[in-house]
């Protein structure tokens, strides 16, 4: 008995211990990244952009302020909204294919900006109408699927991913006409927007992007417990204490808040909502009080490392950084999936 | 221990689901101190029953009383305070250890009460604590229903107040010693002052450990009272569509269920 109780308190200092060990590699990460680039920053420099900025010339400042920390923060910030939105919609739905796209929100985003390009105003508004019009698309796909569903009340998760197949597979339809339709150069912006860029970061966008990474963080947290209870199957939940239809109408509403806000900033990026989260159960369990900030900082990391080989693998050309999450993140679901029951259905 | 008296009333109800009505008019009590089981062949309506009584599915005529007030108008929170559930379909999770497991049974108090502490005693008391630490996912069919088990009935217990415990075919996987020990101990919840609402299927079990049996079939109440009137031979025959025959063994009866003449 003695020797069971030691075990699960040392088995729960052991997921503690490395939930500190990724908040502690994050700072390195986003480190690192910032100092690796077309313009190298070495380490005497990077202490003294804070220390000694007169001693800093002034273009390695100006790259590291104005280029390359806004570009890695907004990376980080969409890296851990879309494995966020991924913990909590895979949380939600009982469902490791589970992603936040489920519910069209991406989808609905990516039509809107590619509808922006079509029309050729996305420099409009200083260029805050395309992520405007991105994050109105996206909310229309799940204002959609929410009619569908009743408001997300009746018929269950079964029912609403179904449905999200459905809205995602017409959604993608109208994508693929207004890129059909666009001309060359229209097409390649909308092209590389599709598959995700970090590359228009500015600090407003990552202030934005700061806020509403705030508010998700908010909604899923107070729902932690309430998705641990969840994965004894909803109808169990609500026996447990769970208003399962508050605590779903909460889970999406952050999910839509997150990755709409995402990818109107950054585009569609794949994969990262779909493995941060799956890395996080892996290392830390599966309760969300410990997977919900393992995602977190598991998706920041991920998508700072890929930016950074975005901009760098191929420079002085730049890649889309959706390239890449799909090329580490592919190989890697794939790898899961040998796994023998790492997820009970 | 307890000074409320726990009660969960089931008044005429009524439920369909699309043109089939699956319980019609049907009134049950679940009372503190007795081990209530409801029987009855597939289809009869007994985990329907179950959902109703437990506030989860709204009934369409009648009405289900929790402690003197209507179910429905409880928050899932606070009804989930006075009553227990154990599900058939209660799925098991991945990557959540035993303990874990037991201690969500307490989702619905504050953040401030010894969870885990309850859950380690329920752990001991279903002599479970060797697989405290183990993933949910890796225990076998009889051991989750066993953990699951431990959970409801954390759900109930560490207070001063006595609550309802609903279990649906609560031992389906498990081995007969298990099934002994599972129902005994629902039983002495029963005597500590709880309301137990038990589904079983084994007559045999319910003969042993009932103290009123509700024997449900088409969707009403076909007999209920004591367990001993309850349990004929005769009328569970008929019931089920095969033989039940009484074996009386050193003072003690057992029922056996045989097929029907007709099969052979």
């Amino acid at each position: 008995m003695n020797a069971a109780r030691e075990d699960d308190s040392r088995r729960r200092g052991r997921a503690h211990g490395r939930l500190w060990f990724l908040a502690a590699l994050l700072p390195l990460v986003l480190l690192t990244a910032s100092a690796v680039g077309a313009v190298n920053i070495g380490l005497a420099d990077l202490w003294n952009l804070v220390a000694a900025p007169a001693q800093v010339p002034e273009i390695v400042r100006a790259v590291f302020w104005e280029i390359r920390l806004p570009r890695v923060m907004l990376a980080a910030l969409v890296g851990a909204a879309l494995a966020l939105a991924g913990a909590g919609v895979q949380g939600l739905f009982r469902n490791p294919l589970a992603d936040p796209a489920l519910i069209g929100v991406s989808a609905g985003a990516a039509v809107g900006a590619v509808v922006c390009f079509f029309l050729g105003w996305e420099g409009l508004l200083g260029g805050w109408l395309l992520p405007l019009a991105a994050f109105v698309g996206g909310w229309l796909a799940v204002l959609i699927l929410g009619i569908f569903n009743a408001g997300f009340a009746a018929g269950g998760t079964a029912k609403l991913i179904l449905a999200g197949v459905a809205l995602n597979a017409m959604l993608g339809s109208v994508l693929g006409f207004f890129l059909f339709s666009a001309s060359d150069d229209a097409l390649r912006s909308m092209t590389f927007w599709t598959l995700g860029s970090c590359a228009s970061a500015q600090w407003p966008q990552v202030v934005v992007l700061l806020i509403f990474l705030a508010t998700g963080v908010i909604l899923l947290w107070r729902n932690a417990r309430f998705l641990d209870a969840l994965q004894f199957g909803e109808e169990q939940a609500a026996h447990l204490g769970v208003s399962v239809v508050r605590v779903r109408r909460e889970i999406i509403l952050a999910a839509a808040l997150l990755v709409g806000a995402a990818t109107a900033f950054a585009g569609t990026i794949g994969f990262i909502g779909l493995v941060a989260p799956h890395m996080a159960r892996l290392l830390l369990g599966g309760l969300h009080r410990l997977v919900l900030p393992g995602a977190v900082l598991l998706g920041a990391m991920l998508l700072v490392l890929a930016d950074l080989g975005a901009r760098t693998l191929a420079a002085p050309a730049e890649l889309a950084v959706g390239i890449l999450t799909a090329v580490i993140g592919g190989p890697f679901f794939l790898a899961l999936l040998r796994r023998p029951s790492s997820w009970s259905t | 221990m307890s000074k409320n008296v726990p009660s969960l009333v089931a008044e005429m109800v009524t439920l369909s689901r699309d043109t089939r009505r699956i319980l019609d008019g049907v009134s049950l009590a679940v009372t503190p101190g007795k081990f209530l089981a409801v029987i009855g062949p597939n289809g009869a309506g007994k985990s329907t029953l179950l959902s109703v009584m437990s506030g989860l599915w709204k009934a369409e005529g009648g009405q289900v009383m929790l402690n003197g007030r209507n179910i429905s108008d409880y928050r899932a929170g606070e009804r989930a305070r006075h009553c227990a559930v154990m599900r058939q379909d209660n799925a098991c999770p991945s990557g959540v250890t035993v303990l874990e497991a037991v201690e969500l049974g307490r989702l619905a108090y504050g953040p401030d009460e010894d969870a885990r502490s309850l859950a380690w005693e329920m752990l001991q008391r279903m002599d479970l604590s060797d697989l405290a630490a183990r993933d949910c996912s890796r225990l076998s069919g009889g051991e989750w229903q066993r953990v699951a088990f431990a959970r409801t009935v954390a759900q109930i217990s560490g207070g001063e107040t006595a609550g309802l415990l609903l279990l649906d075919e609560p031992v389906s996987s498990l081995d007969p010693s298990h099934q002994h020990q599972l129902l005994g101990e629902a039983r002495r919840l029963a005597r500590a002052g709880h309301g137990v609402l038990v589904i079983l299927h084994d007559l045999n079990l319910t003969a042993h450990y009932a103290d009123e049996v509700a024997l449900l079939a088409a969707g009403r109440i076909h007999s209920s009272g004591p367990a001993a009137e309850i349990m004929q031979p005769a009328v569970l025959s008929e019931i089920y569509g095969c033989r039940v025959t009484e074996i009386r063994e050193g003072g003690q009866r057992a029922l056996v269920s045989l097929p029907s003449e007709k099969t052979w």
